[in-house]
């Protein structure tokens, strides 16, 4: 506090020329360099006006006179700041209805609800139902939302200029109130036009950016996202192998062709392996090796695998299962399609870790058909769990906002990864095992580092997902990471730069399950609720360029949504049948699972 | 605010022993109360989520139950839902209607259905890349831009077949989208030669409209005679529909059914025609069957009605696509429509109009905005054929009826302008001749006719007071219709009943 005085009586000197006094004054204080710095900071005129005004008590009926005369004010500015300064207007609104509740105007609350939550109907839905039940002031202590809304700020970069239209606006007219809430609720970083448009993915108007909350702020977020990420995959790793052996085949076959044509004696060279970048030398994490057996026969069906391109589609085989509504939980098809796993609301499961509500998971022995081993270790149900794809360890996630990694030998879990602000809903493991993601219901997703347990990337841009996010993959070479979201949507994420590549919205419901082909990676399939199978083309999405190197060009990005098409390859609808599951094996054919819905 | 009222919590605090709850502490609760219910069923949606699915049941919410340290609920998750009663005279308070069961009766009772049990298909959603037609995928509905283009290259290919068969005889495969593109083709120019033939036709007011239709029917068999004959040169492999056996045996027992089965065999029949998605395949045939059985049938309507409510059945169900065979089925169904019939002491025989009516009012509701001709060019033919007076009077009911079930626009449009000319000058002679020596069928027939129209006036009333009362309750009911004063007297007391019974006072003045 006293640094903020400090700070305000420096700028008073300095702003009516007293030199002398401000010397004095600077050695008196001993501020020194480093804190100059941190006092000029961009935001000087809210700290100042709240420390000027008086913080008088402010009547129920300004907030709602406050916020309308925001909002009319955003309203009539000129079109390129609308949708910035649009952003504002959530967190006010949010914490107008809280800060009222907090001084027990319940009614005048709920009528300022009522008044104005259709302006962020369209975002916000599911936070608004929320936020309508709380009635006192325990609700708010109570109610994870609201606690969230309170403890952390809202990140919002906004452009310099509107910025200070802004803050000229909250002078103008003198809200206090209005200053004092963006003061303390929301973390605002002016940023200058460029960087700006590069978070944002199109220039539609149709992509309205949206305020999020992720617990950092958005510097923090920028320092953690530009930690280098070894994306690659483990040396020597078994997609190397195969894609050596694929290489030695198509030579062998070759030399055959040539033989038998020319019968002649003419060499080709043989082509050389293709030096693979990127992989991870020394591995930090230990894991038993895979039986000889099974590796060769797994490298076998990988070497079968059919490659997929945009001409080359998929086949798909789709697995309905019959009066099973509102019964069946979750399944899967093993990847060397041997087995099809369902798990069932009785408690069972039908032809092999389990996850349950009862907060364990559970290991099962494929063949004795018994349960090999409990693990305990959340206290609330288990939403995902998931193998990494060397076996040994996995890892759940959970409603207490939690990830936890095991060793199928140790009852406890050796790692939790927690930071999420909400639900944990998905988790995958990278490919090379190093790092997890995991998907919450705050819409973001996060980066774990395995061995350390520390977050390494926040995945959350303004223009991310809008609803919780239901399923990941990552890209078989790691450097993607797909994520699924409630709303429909489907984000590829740089792991390298923790950026939005692309955003494909064609999905009227739930994107249920994602998976890429396997090795290439070149097709992106996703199920959902909506009773469809999509497949995309990931190739191309990584291939085109970066949004963010096309600021201007507007004609290229005026039709996000034909580009969409484009990278809509093919969309399967299955007969009432919401897609609950996908996953290519390893031949490189999609297995989805569903249940047959018997009435709409 | 709040959507639990404090009576209500004030009575259950009653049951527990408290009983004077202050209204301070009730306010409060009651606002905890909500609160408290919405979380269970923020947490409970969490679980739905997670089982993937888009329905709330009884057990997320105990799952979310369990998660908050409470007990679970039992009782709830029983096939047969938990009624409550209202408790009489006491409007906040409910009771289980929970019944004594005798146990003898309990063990009396045949045992429950076993439940069915669950099992998986695997199947084929797509084969590199393309998802093949099969009964496990829904049926692609196409584009009308794929049609098009499909029609575009097809009529390519039939140029090219008739250009080389002046050479020599070729033989070309085509494909079966791409005939049935060619016969929806064929068939759209058919329907609007049909459509302006029988405007044309109709103008000429001593021709019969049956055996005008009739008539074109006929013709376009001929002409379909032709085509096919014609394709059956121009490609010299004929390309015959496969259909999986499954199907067949469907066909030939729905035929048999609807041909000389019992009523209930039938019903079962409708409500498969009507639900089942895998038949879009079929319906060709059966618009065939349909069509020519009426033809044969046309003076039997025990085999007509069978026949109609199949029709009826097809062209509400969700997954048949109808569109390429409107003009067969509109044909057909009109012929049913207009033609007179003798059967007016036959019980199903009003029903049976009305059959047919509302299959051409749906087909135009469906419709309509595709073909934009469609309402207007049907419901001139019907008002036409009513005017008509060399046609039997039963003609002219089923035209009535229809038209009146196309709705309020054509029935204000069409029917009530004539209403007075047709009544005096047609049906009011006959009603009060009393000689003997009129046939008394005729005098039935004109009481079928008269009523029909007070039916169609009374429900236009009924819908356009209603209209008014919705923008405002206080018109008066005169305001409604200009000529309604030339209309009353012709059914004069018997308009009450459909007169808005709401301001039933404004119709007393009135009449």
């Amino acid at each position: 506090m006293t640094l903020r005085i400090n700070k305000a009586i420096w700028e008073y000197l300095r702003h009516n020329g007293y030199r002398q006094t401000e010397k004095h004054f600077l050695s008196e204080a001993q501020i020194e360099d480093h804190t100059k710095e941190l006092l000029l900071n961009q935001d000087t005129d809210i700290i100042d006006y709240i420390l000027f005004s008086k913080n008088s008590e402010a009547s129920p009926e300004t907030y709602e006179k406050s916020y309308l005369e925001l909002k009319n004010w955003i309203l009539s500015s000129l079109e390129i700041f609308q949708a910035e300064l649009f952003i504002l207007l959530y967190p006010i609104f949010v914490h107008c209805y809280l800060d009222l509740i907090r001084k027990d105007h319940i009614k005048e609350a709920q009528q300022f609800f009522e008044n104005n939550n259709y302006d962020h109907m369209a975002f916000h839905s599911e936070e608004l139902a929320i936020l309508k039940s709380i009635q006192n002031t325990r609700h708010i202590m109570e109610n994870s939302l609201a606690r969230n809304f309170e403890k952390y700020k809202f990140n919002i970069k906004l452009s310099s200029y509107s910025f200070e239209l802004f803050v000229a606006f909250l002078q103008d007219k003198n809200f206090k109130l209005l200053l004092g809430i963006v003061n303390q609720f929301i973390n605002i970083r002016v940023v200058d036009v460029k960087e700006l448009s590069s978070g944002r993915q199109s220039k539609n108007d149709i992509e309205q950016p949206t305020a999020i909350i992720t617990g950092e702020i958005q510097k923090d977020i920028d320092r953690l996202n530009s930690v280098p990420v070894q994306w690659g995959l483990l040396e020597n790793c078994i997609q190397d192998q195969v894609a050596e052996m694929k290489i030695q085949q198509k030579f062998e076959e070759e030399q055959k062709k040539l033989m038998q044509l020319k019968r002649r004696k003419r060499k080709i060279q043989k082509p050389t392996i293709p030096k693979q970048e990127n992989r991870i030398k020394n591995s930090t994490i230990l894991f038993p090796r895979l039986t000889q057996k099974l590796e060769e026969s797994i490298k076998e069906e990988l070497v079968q695998a059919e490659e997929l391109s945009q001409q080359n589609l998929p086949s798909i085989c789709l697995f309905t299962f019959f009066h099973s509504e509102g019964k069946i939980n979750c399944s899967e098809v093993s990847a060397e399609s041997r087995y099809v796993v369902a798990g069932f609301s009785d408690s069972t499961i039908r032809l092999v870790v389990s996850c349950s509500q009862d907060g364990t998971a559970r290991l099962w022995s494929l063949d004795t058909k018994s349960n090999l081993a409990i693990y305990k270790g959340h206290n609330y149900p288990i939403w995902d769990v998931q193998f990494s794809p060397l076996g040994y360890h996995f890892v759940t996630a959970s409603y207490d906002q939690s990830a936890m990694l095991w060793v199928t030998e140790r009852v406890f879990p050796i790692r939790v990864f927690s930071g999420h602000l909400s639900d944990v809903d998905c988790v995958r493991f990278h490919p090379n095992v190093h790092y997890i993601a995991t998907g919450s219901s705050d819409k973001t997703v996060r980066l774990w580092e395995t061995n350390t347990a520390n977050c390494v990337r926040i995945f959350c841009s303004p223009t991310g997902h809008r609803g919780g996010i239901t399923s990941l993959a990552f890209s078989p070479d790691g450097r993607i990471l797909a994520s699924g979201s409630e709303d429909g949507s489907i984000i590829l994420w740089d792991i390298g730069t923790g950026k939005i590549i692309r955003k494909m919205h064609q999905h009227e419901s739930t994107v249920s399950s994602l998976d890429f082909s396997v090795l290439d990676g070149n097709i992106l399939a996703s199920g959902s609720l909506d009773n469809s199978v999509k497949i995309w083309d990931a190739n191309m999405a990584r291939l085109l360029p970066d949004s963010s190197l096309f600021n201007f060009t507007s004609d290229f990005h005026s039709n996000e949504k034909s580009q969409q098409a484009v990278l809509l390859l093919k969309s399967f609808p299955t007969k009432n049948t919401p897609v609950m599951n996908i996953g290519f094996s390893r031949r490189n054919i999609l297995h989805a699972t569903g249940y047959f819905q018997t009435n709409k | 605010m709040s959507k639990i009222s404090r009576d209500f919590l004030k009575i259950i605090a009653q049951g527990m022993g408290i009983s004077n709850l202050s209204d301070s502490i009730s306010l409060l609760l009651v606002s905890d109360v909500e609160y408290k219910i919405r979380e269970l069923i923020f947490e409970s949606k969490k679980f739905m989520k997670h089982e993937k699915r888009n329905k709330l049941i009884p057990r997320d919410i105990n799952f979310a139950l369990e998660l908050k340290n409470f007990s679970r609920l039992y009782g709830y998750n029983c096939s047969n839902p938990v009624k409550f009663q209202h408790a009489i005279r006491q409007p906040d308070l409910f009771y289980l209607d929970d019944p004594v069961i005798d146990v003898e009766d309990l063990i009396a009772q045949p045992y429950p259905k076993y439940p069915l049990d669950i099992h998986f298909t695997a199947h084929w959603l797509a084969v590199c890349g393309n998802q093949p037609e099969i009964h496990e995928n829904p049926i692609r509905v196409k584009t009308r831009e794929e049609t098009n283009k499909q029609i575009i290259s097809t009529e390519k290919i039939i140029q090219n077949t008739k250009k080389k068969r002046t050479g020599r005889t070729t033989i070309i495969s085509v494909s079966l989208q791409k005939i049935f593109a060619q016969n929806q083709f064929n068939a759209n120019q058919r329907k609007e030669k049909t459509k302006k033939t029988l405007k044309k036709k109709d103008r000429n007011p001593k021709n019969d409209p049956r055996l005008e239709i009739e008539k074109e029917i006929e013709k376009e068999l001929e002409k379909e005679k032709e085509k096919e004959a014609e394709h059956h040169n121009s490609n010299e492999a004929v390309i015959k529909l496969v259909l999986t056996e499954e199907l067949q045996l469907f066909y030939d027992y729905v035929t048999d059914v609807i041909l000389s089965g019992s009523k209930r065999e039938q019903k079962i029949v409708y409500k498969s025609l009507l639900e089942d998605s895998g038949i879009h395949q079929l319906f060709p045939y059966f618009s065939h069957f349909i069509a020519s059985q009426t033809r044969k049938n046309l003076n039997n309507l025990q085999a007509l009605m069978p026949l109609m409510k199949m029709m009826f059945a097809l062209v509400h169900n969700p997954k048949v696509y109808i569109e390429r065979y409107l003009q067969q089925i509109l044909s057909t169904v009109l012929t049913c429509v207009v033609r007179g019939f003798d059967w007016l002491n036959n019980d199903e025989y009003w029903d049976f109009r009305i059959l047919c009516a509302r299959i051409i009012s749906d087909i135009c509701d469906k419709f309509g905005d595709v073909y934009l001709m469609l309402r207007s060019t049907i419901s001139q033919l019907l008002s036409q054929n009513w005017l008509n007076f060399n046609h039997s009077l039963s003609s002219h009911h089923g035209s009535i009826i229809a038209l009146s079930y196309l709705g309020s626009n054509s029935i204000n449009s069409l029917l009530v302008p004539n209403i007075k000319n047709y009544f005096f000058a047609l049906l009011f002679p006959i009603i009060i001749d009393n000689s003997k020596n009129d046939p008394f069928s005729q005098k039935i027939e004109s009481n079928f006719c008269y009523s029909s129209l007070l039916l169609a006036f009374g429900n236009l009333l009924l819908s356009q007071s209603y209209q008014v009362s919705l923008q405002n309750s206080s018109v008066v009911f005169k305001d409604l219709l200009v000529d309604y004063d030339s209309i009353s007297p012709i059914f004069g007391e018997s308009i009450v009943p459909f007169c808005f019974s709401q301001n039933y006072d404004d119709c007393q003045s009135l009449l």
